[in-house]
C-alpha cells in the first residue's frame, strides 16, 4: 500500500515536472530574459541551450572558423548573463544577444588584424545609391540559390559583407533585425547585402561555378 | 569534460559571474544624455558667439564692400573667421552624432540623413532663437565678465577690449582698417 502511494507521487511529481516543462519551453525568449532579470538565473540555461548552436554557427562562418570560436562562445554567454539587465522587453531578444556576439566577435578580429580606422558617416556612397530595404520574393528565390553555392566562397568574402551574408542567409534575420545587430540603417544592411552578393557573384564566376 | 552551458551554470552558481543591476545601465543612459545635451548646447553657444562676432564686424563687411578690391581686403576677411571656433562647432556635432548613434531612433536612418538633419536643427534652432529670444546676443556674452574664466579668455581673445572702435562711414574713402581698428556697430558692452 505504502509502496502504492509512492508510486503515484512520484508519477505525479514526474507529470507535473513534464508539464511544467512543456510550458518552460513555450516561453519566448523574452520572457525568459525576463525570469533571469527577476533573480531566476536558473531560466539562463535555457538561453544558452537556444542559442549555443546558433551563434557558434555565425562565428564559425563570421570568423572563418578560428580555433578561438569556443572562448569567443562561453564570452558572448557571460556578457549575456551580466548585462541581461540592460536587454528592455520591448526589444527582441535574438538582435540583442547577437549584437554581443557581433562586438565579441569584431573585438576579436581588430586584436588581430591591424585594421585602418575608419569614420564611416558617409559609408559607401549612400549619397547616391537608391536602396531597397525590402526583402521582395524575388529576393527570396536568388537567396535560395546563392545559399547553396556559398559555403564554397564565404571565407574568400571580405569580413564587412561575409558576416552581413551570415546574418541574411544562414541567421535569416530580416534587414531591420540586421540593422539593429550592426547598429546601421536598413537601406545600409541592403547595400551591404547588394555588394556582398555581387562579391560572391564575382567569386563563382572566377572558380567558373554556375548557379 | 563539461558543455559550455555547465561551465557557465557553475560559475553563476559560485558567484564568479554576477548581473548587472538595472541602475547601472539607467545611469549610463542618462549620463549618456546629459553628454549629448551638453555637447549640443555647447555646439549652440559657439555657433551663437560666431555669429555675435560677425554682428560685431558688421561694419568690416561694409567697408570691405566700400573699400577697392586688394590682397589685405582679403586678409582682413579671413583674420575676422574665427576659423578655431568654427572648427570646434564641428567637432562638438561629430562627437554628439557619434554619441547619438547608439539608439535606435538614430542608427535606423541613414547616417548622412542623420547628420544633415542634426546640423539643419541646430542652424534653425540658432535662427529662431536669435530672432525670437535672445535678439541682443545675451547667450553669447555669457562668460564676458568673469562668470566662466576660460569663457572670458575666449571673449577677450575674440573681442579684444585695446582695440580701437570707429564707425566705418567716418572712413575716408578707399582706406582700409588697420590690424588696430576694429570697427563695429555700437554696443553696449
Amino acid at each position: 500500500m505504502y509502496n502504492n502511494r509512492e508510486a503515484v507521487a512520484s508519477l505525479l511529481l514526474i507529470i507535473m515536472k513534464n508539464s511544467f516543462d512543456r510550458e518552460v519551453l513555450k516561453l519566448e525568449d523574452e520572457e525568459i530574459a525576463l525570469l533571469v532579470q527577476k533573480g531566476n538565473s536558473d531560466y539562463f540555461e535555457l538561453i544558452i541551450s537556444r542559442y549555443e548552436d546558433r551563434i557558434r554557427r555565425y562565428l564559425k562562418k563570421f570568423l572563418a572558423n578560428r580555433d578561438d570560436v569556443e572562448d569567443v562562445l562561453q564570452n558572448i554567454f557571460i556578457k549575456c548573463f551580466v548585462n541581461i539587465n540592460s536587454f528592455y522587453i520591448t526589444q527582441k531578444f535574438s538582435p540583442w544577444i547577437y549584437r554581443i556576439a557581433h562586438n565579441e566577435a569584431i573585438n576579436l578580429l581588430k586584436k588581430n588584424l591591424s585594421r585602418p580606422f575608419s569614420f564611416d558617416i558617409f559609408e559607401e556612397g549612400l549619397i547616391f545609391t537608391n536602396v531597397k530595404a525590402k526583402e521582395d520574393s524575388e529576393d527570396i528565390a536568388e537567396r535560395k540559390i546563392l545559399k547553396k553555392h556559398l559555403d564554397e566562397v564565404l571565407k574568400e568574402v571580405s569580413s564587412i559583407y561575409r558576416e552581413v551574408l551570415t546574418l541574411y542567409f544562414y541567421e535569416e534575420f530580416s534587414y531591420k533585425d540586421i540593422s539593429d545587430i550592426l547598429k546601421i540603417s536598413t537601406s545600409l544592411v541592403g547595400v551591404r547585402i547588394q555588394r556582398a552578393k555581387k562579391e560572391v557573384k564575382n567569386i563563382l564566376d572566377k572558380k567558373g561555378i554556375i548557379y | 569534460m563539461d558543455t559550455l552551458k555547465e561551465k557557465i551554470e557553475q560559475k553563476i552558481k559560485e558567484g564568479k559571474i554576477k548581473m548587472k543591476p538595472r541602475s547601472v545601465f539607467v545611469f549610463k543612459t542618462i549620463f549618456l544624455i546629459a553628454v549629448i545635451l551638453i555637447l549640443f548646447l555647447s555646439a549652440i553657444y559657439i555657433a551663437n558667439f560666431v555669429l555675435f562676432i560677425f554682428h560685431e564686424h558688421a561694419e568690416v563687411f561694409r567697408a570691405l564692400y566700400i573699400s577697392p578690391f586688394n590682397a589685405q581686403k582679403i586678409f582682413e576677411f579671413i583674420k575676422i573667421i574665427p576659423g578655431l571656433l568654427l572648427l570646434l562647432f564641428v567637432i562638438l556635432i561629430i562627437c554628439g552624432f557619434v554619441l547619438i548613434k547608439d539608439f535606435s531612433f538614430a542608427y535606423r536612418r541613414s547616417r548622412l540623413g542623420l547628420f544633415v538633419v542634426i546640423f539643419l536643427a541646430l542652424i534653425l534652432f540658432l535662427i529662431s532663437f536669435h530672432f525670437l529670444i535672445d535678439g541682443d546676443f545675451h547667450f553669447a556674452r555669457f562668460g564676458e565678465k568673469g562668470e566662466v574664466p576660460f569663457l572670458q579668455k575666449v571673449h577677450m581673445y575674440y573681442r579684444p577690449d585695446d582695440f580701437i572702435r570707429m564707425d566705418a562711414r567716418n572712413l575716408p574713402e578707399g582706406a582700409f582698417p588697420s590690424n588696430r581698428i576694429r570697427i563695429v556697430l555700437p554696443l553696449n558692452r
